[in-house]
């Protein structure tokens, strides 16, 4: 679909251009935590029961001297294979955990990746939901004609930022960078937007100290990733399922002409009650998380790659994307399938 | 629901063995921890529709206390 917008004063005809995801490519640090491994740190932590309730049973996770900028660089330089870095002219790159509060980590990366340095490059902050976020901003630039070529990259380690005795959240939580190249094209595959916002849950899921609030860590908890699991679950199981029904509607589709649905991959246990709040047939949704755990802003392209080469989508079929958290912030959209790889 | 396929589900929620009693106590118990609490959530929310704060359910004493909590005419 082309939309055609006319100035009236100017009677300029200018066209929107679309865009289409093309390449998604996945990156994970080398070491690994199973669940074995964060048995006797804690009292009371049972490995086999967590990663039956959670369905994770390891996740990667990044080495002292290695940052999101390297995790990124990784991602990136596994797509450039295939597409050439001088045709990227917008890197968009969500991460929550920078290498430092400035410069931005984009520009670093925009010179780690020789990318042209014509090429608009920012960072934004926003974790389970960033890639909604991205693929929403990626849509306007190229819309609009600032750009024709986006390298959108997801990279979060939040190991680094989790108590060595946090069982709970070091079993739940795994590090991963992804990058997606989306492209102006002929196909319209990026559908409509649902995007929200609740800053009211911002203590819920939280790193209070080392940033602008309270710049001094102080040895307390409060130096590390807090997670209020239980309200994360009751904001996640109430602002989900009207979402997916608004992202439906707004795109003009029925339930049953959806193809395939990645939510956020949070915990399983989260994704099973929300498959079934939300009446979604069990071959249609997307669970998959066992050997990376929740990567935060990485789960839904980690997703997407998965299915695609499951062979669980194929080319033309109507995806529903949903990201939900920290934040709160949320957000979905559905896209059509158009990879190349 | 019933009061006795109310306890039969709750003691699937805190996985235990055995029978639960409604003078059975809840907070500071091993079987009461986050994950039992989301569990119990999901429960609420789809039997129920009703929605409390992991808080205020980390801090009922007895399963006697959550059944008031819900309401005693929904669990009879």
């Amino acid at each position: 679909m082309i939309v055609v917008l006319i100035e009236k004063n100017k009677q300029r005809i200018r066209i929107l251009s679309v865009a289409s995801i093309t390449y998604i490519d996945t990156y994970f640090p080398d070491a690994i935590v199973s669940n074995h491994d964060l048995e006797g740190i804690a009292d009371g932590f049972d490995a086999e029961k967590i990663g039956k309730k959670i369905g994770v049973q390891k996740r990667h996770v990044v080495m002292a001297n290695e940052t999101v900028l390297d995790l990124a660089e990784g991602a990136c330089k596994k797509l450039l294979k295939r597409i050439e870095p001088s045709t990227i002219d917008y890197l968009l790159l969500c991460t929550q955990t920078p290498d430092y509060f400035l410069p931005t980590t984009a520009c670093i990366l925009q010179h780690r990746l020789g990318l042209p340095t014509t090429c608009g490059a920012l960072d934004f902050n926003l974790g389970c939901s960033g890639y909604i976020y991205g693929l929403s901003l990626a849509k306007g630039l190229i819309a609009s004609g600032q750009a024709k070529r986006v390298l959108l990259v997801t990279s979060e380690i939040y190991s680094k930022h989790i108590k060595t005795d946090d069982v709970a959240n070091r079993s739940i939580f795994g590090d991963a960078a992804t990058a997606t190249l989306i492209e102006k094209s002929d196909e319209d595959c990026l559908g409509e937007f649902v995007l929200g916002t609740d800053g009211s849950g911002a203590e819920n899921l939280i790193i209070k100290n080392g940033a602008g609030r309270h710049p001094q860590k102080d040895g307390s908890d409060d130096d590390y990733l807090y997670m209020n699991g239980p309200e994360i679950f009751n904001f996640t199981i109430q602002a989900v399922p009207p979402l997916v029904h608004n992202i439906t509607e707004k795109n003009g589709l029925a339930g049953d002409t959806i193809d395939y649905y990645v939510f956020h991959q949070a915990n399983e246990y989260m994704l099973k009650y929300l498959r079934k709040k939300c009446e979604i047939p069990m071959h249609k949704f997307h669970m998959n998380m066992t050997n990376f755990g929740n990567t935060v802003s990485s789960t839904i392209p980690i997703g997407l790659k998965q299915a695609w080469e499951k062979k669980s989508i194929s080319k033309g079929n109507k995806v529903l994307l949903v990201g939900f958290g920290v934040g709160y912030s949320y957000g979905g959209t559905v896209i059509t399938i158009n990879c190349k790889g | 629901m019933t009061k006795n396929d109310f306890l039969a589900e709750l003691t699937e929620i805190l996985e235990i063995d055995g029978e639960l009693t409604t003078e059975a106590p809840l907070a500071g118990t091993d079987e009461y921890d986050s994950l039992a609490i989301m569990s119990l959530i999901a429960f609420i929310d789809e039997h129920f529709g009703l929605s409390f704060s992991g808080e205020k359910l980390g801090k009922v004493k007895t399963v006697k206390d959550l059944i008031s909590l819900i309401g005693e005419e929904n669990i009879n």
